[in-house]
């Protein structure tokens, strides 16, 4: 599913991910654990091809990312700490946007249903510029619902949420392992990474160790 | 996909207005300080008025398209469009697009308050002068796209943005002033058709590059 090969990241003349190489099979969770500041989240971004690396190879579904072929992206879904959504559109708008960028339009009601599901019905027409941050969780929470995606890179899903958001959280996650979905995730609690992941990846000192 | 990129860009603006209505007002503002600050007959005016709307519309490019970039970094919105499986270079396309339709509005709402304010006639051929001030626009929406692409993930984007636009769009200004003076003056084709022609390849090598590169510029 995915082949991540001898990738390596600088800031500044700083190495942050050094020759770092696994792989993900399909169906299978991966949790990246570390410090903050190791490089996790960098790590999802390069892989999302978010962010530029300096070296090295990721092949997803047998295509290299690097390459420039959007189509790669096609059945990649990244969720990161920020929404990565318009402030000035509500988070209707911001869904159908998301989805006719996918090439998978869904049905207004469709997006409403799902708002309505995660609790974001009454403000599904505000501009997310209004919504906390467990509000804007939810909404994530509900993109990656609506579209269609063989793997999932999510950054610290519970950050921010209440308890009810935690559960909501924990239904979606456990749904999609139970349906064979790929998920590579940043956790920070280990009593979660290890129910959620098939396997641990440390990340310390800019290399990855498995456990 | 292009239509889809370009109805957000559209639809973003209809809803916060950020971009024009600051365009306009900056854009009014430097014509009241002209206005006020060349207090000298209408046959000496008429000779800079044509280098004073492109600076205006320079300084005006500025502010638009910095603001047209900044509510991407905003809740890193940006980060929907690249990690989508979309052709990157349709991005720029759509910004460049949106940015000449931002502009051009800017300037038929202030074109009357411009001639009106410096005591100017209008130009003999208005059809000439809107054709022409619509390739211009196109020249420099072109240029300002890829420069904000490129600038828009540095720390200090709002320094680095006019240093690399000014020296860029320092030929489209030109262009345009020699232009805007030909058809002003009355002047035949044939005088002015070389700065024309510096026009039309300034669109179509940024448009080139713009729509080749962003694919790799907008990483960060």
């Amino acid at each position: 599913m995915l082949s991540v090969s001898h990738l390596s990241k600088s800031f500044n003349y700083r190495p942050v991910l050094k020759d770092i190489t696994f792989n993900l099979n399909a169906s299978e969770t991966i949790v990246i654990m570390g410090k903050n500041g190791a490089g996790k989240s960098t790590l999802l971004r390069i892989l999302a091809r978010i962010m530029a690396c300096d070296s090295g190879e990721v092949l997803f579904q047998n295509i290299d990312m690097f390459k420039g072929v959007p189509n790669a992206r096609k059945k990649l879904l990244y969720l990161g700490h920020a929404p990565a959504m318009y402030t000035a559109l509500s988070a209707v708008e911001n869904l159908e946007l998301a989805m006719d960028l996918r090439e998978s339009s869904v049905d207004q009601s469709i997006i409403r249903d799902h708002l309505d599901k995660f609790g974001l019905l009454d403000q599904a027409d505000d501009p997310i510029s209004i919504y906390s941050q467990g509000m804007l969780q939810r909404l994530k929470l509900t993109y990656a619902e609506l579209a269609d995606w063989d793997l999932l890179l999510i950054d610290e899903p519970f950050s921010g949420l209440d308890q009810d958001g935690i559960l909501q959280m924990d239904d979606a996650l456990t749904r999609w392992k139970l349906g064979f979905k790929s998920m590579c995730m940043v956790l920070h609690n280990r009593e979660r990474a290890e129910q959620y992941g098939d396997r641990i990846l440390h990340l310390d000192d800019g290399l990855i160790l498995e456990e | 996909m292009f239509f889809t990129l370009l109805k957000k860009e559209l639809f973003i603006e209809f809803r916060s207005r950020e971009v024009t209505l600051s365009m306009l007002v900056f854009g009014l503002s430097i014509i009241l300080a002209f206005a006020f600050t060349t207090n000298v007959s209408k046959v000496i005016v008429a000779n800079y008025v044509p280098g004073m709307f492109w600076i205006m519309v320079l300084f005006v490019t500025v502010l638009g398209v910095h603001r047209s970039f900044a509510y991407e970094k905003e809740f890193d919105a940006f980060s929907m469009l690249i990690s989508a499986p979309i052709d990157r270079g349709l991005i720029f396309v759509a910004k460049w697009i949106s940015g000449f339709i931002f502009l051009t509005l800017m300037e038929i709402l202030v074109a009357i308050p411009f001639f009106k304010f410096l005591l100017i006639d209008f130009p003999p051929d208005p059809f000439l002068a809107i054709g022409t001030t619509l390739l211009i626009n196109l020249a420099i929406m072109a240029v300002a796209s890829l420069v904000s692409g490129i600038a828009m993930r540095a720390r200090l984007s709002e320094v680095l943005l006019p240093v690399l636009l000014f020296p860029l769009l320092s030929p489209v200004i030109i262009s345009a002033t020699k232009i805007s003076a030909g058809i002003m003056a009355g002047d035949p084709f044939k005088l002015w058709q070389i700065w024309l022609l510096i026009i039309l390849s300034i669109i179509v090598i940024f448009a080139l590059v713009g729509y080749t590169l962003f694919d790799f510029i907008t990483e960060e």
